[in-house]
């Protein structure tokens, strides 16, 4: 009789010697555009979610070890350093009390004036929620996540995600609510 | 009365003003240039690897220090297979409790431990003192 044993750990160890560095840039590779949209997302700024992901990426880099060793364990862990690091920096701008004053993501050449008016009303209705709730909704509305998906993203329970959404929702349709209006009246317009 | 906006309209205006879908990815370049930098940190800050003997010596050296204030057997006079008073009998004073250690020869530890307040002598068919 043959006998079999299998040994996790040190295969898991060795995994882990051979390549904490290799293990970071797969990870680099398979997150950076996701972590970059969702820091564009939560901060409308390109350079500031250039910055903030490559920030990210460094506090991976400087503690390999606390990265969990499964891939939906390691693309938690980043999305939760990306969602702190937009809070920190949000915390930073509150202090100085210019949190709200966000500006619109920079439109390409391509984007349409009526596209730019809409980033700009959006990208200020969103700097308008706590870095959490807008992390919740963005990756609600935006990315398509369901609240089980998001809850266990940013390490929070379902219910208290489906809480934040629904107030979320509640927040950004009375801040959009002008918007939508004139929207509304100019496309009723001959 | 506050105007409203319905569910679906509300994912419309959000996905029409969607910072991402107006700017774009990643470029390569600025990929390439991150990847490198953070490359580089963790290059740089990679924790070294112990080899298992250093760790031996190390943790070796750490046990030498931590038991030397304790004091060390004195050879030979301690392995008495008699348990009997003389110079291998060690007496650790306590407040109430006393405590006689005896090593015989083949390593065996025996310890007896002695309380002040109870001088009777220990008898075997002595129900009280069993219980």
């Amino acid at each position: 009789m043959e006998t079999t044993i299998a040994f996790d750990k040190p295969i898991a160890d060795e995994k882990d010697e051979l390549s904490a560095q290799e293990r970071l840039e797969q990870l680099f590779d398979a997150h950076h555009q996701r972590l970059f949209r969702l820091a564009l997302r939560l901060t409308g700024q390109r350079e500031v979610a250039l910055d903030l992901v490559q920030e990210a990426f460094l506090r991976a880099a400087r503690r390999p070890g606390s990265i969990p060793t499964s891939d939906a364990g390691a693309t938690a862990w980043m999305v939760r350093v990306l969602v702190n690091l937009v809070r920190d920096r949000w915390r930073r701008q509150k202090r100085r009390g210019r949190a709200k004053s966000v500006p619109a993501a920079t439109p390409s050449p391509r984007a349409t004036s009526s596209a730019t008016e809409a980033q700009v009303v959006v990208a200020q209705a969103l700097a308008a929620l706590s870095p959490r709730r807008r992390a919740i909704v963005v990756l609600a509305e935006l990315d398509g996540e369901s609240s089980r998906q998001i809850a266990a993203l940013l390490g929070l329970r379902p219910a208290t995600v489906r809480w934040h959404l629904s107030a979320a929702r509640q927040q950004l349709r009375e801040l959009l609510a002008p918007a939508a209006a004139s929207d509304h009246q100019d496309g009723a317009k001959p | 009365m506050k105007p409203t906006i319905k569910e679906h309209k509300l994912t419309r205006i959000l996905r029409a003003g969607d910072p991402a879908a107006h700017t774009g990815p990643m470029l390569p370049a600025e990929a390439a240039h991150m990847r490198a930098r953070v490359r580089a940190v963790s290059r740089a800050d990679a924790p070294r690897s112990w080899k298992p003997w250093a760790l031996a010596a190390v943790a070796t050296a750490a046990l030498v220090v931590i038991a030397a204030p304790y004091g060390s057997f004195p050879a030979g006079t301690r392995t008495t297979a008699v348990p009997a008073a003389g110079p291998g009998i060690e007496v650790p004073v306590a407040t109430n409790r006393r405590e006689i250690h005896f090593i015989a020869p083949n390593g065996t530890r025996i310890i007896w431990s002695l309380r002040k307040d109870d001088d009777r002598p220990w008898k075997a068919d002595d129900p009280e003192v069993r219980s």
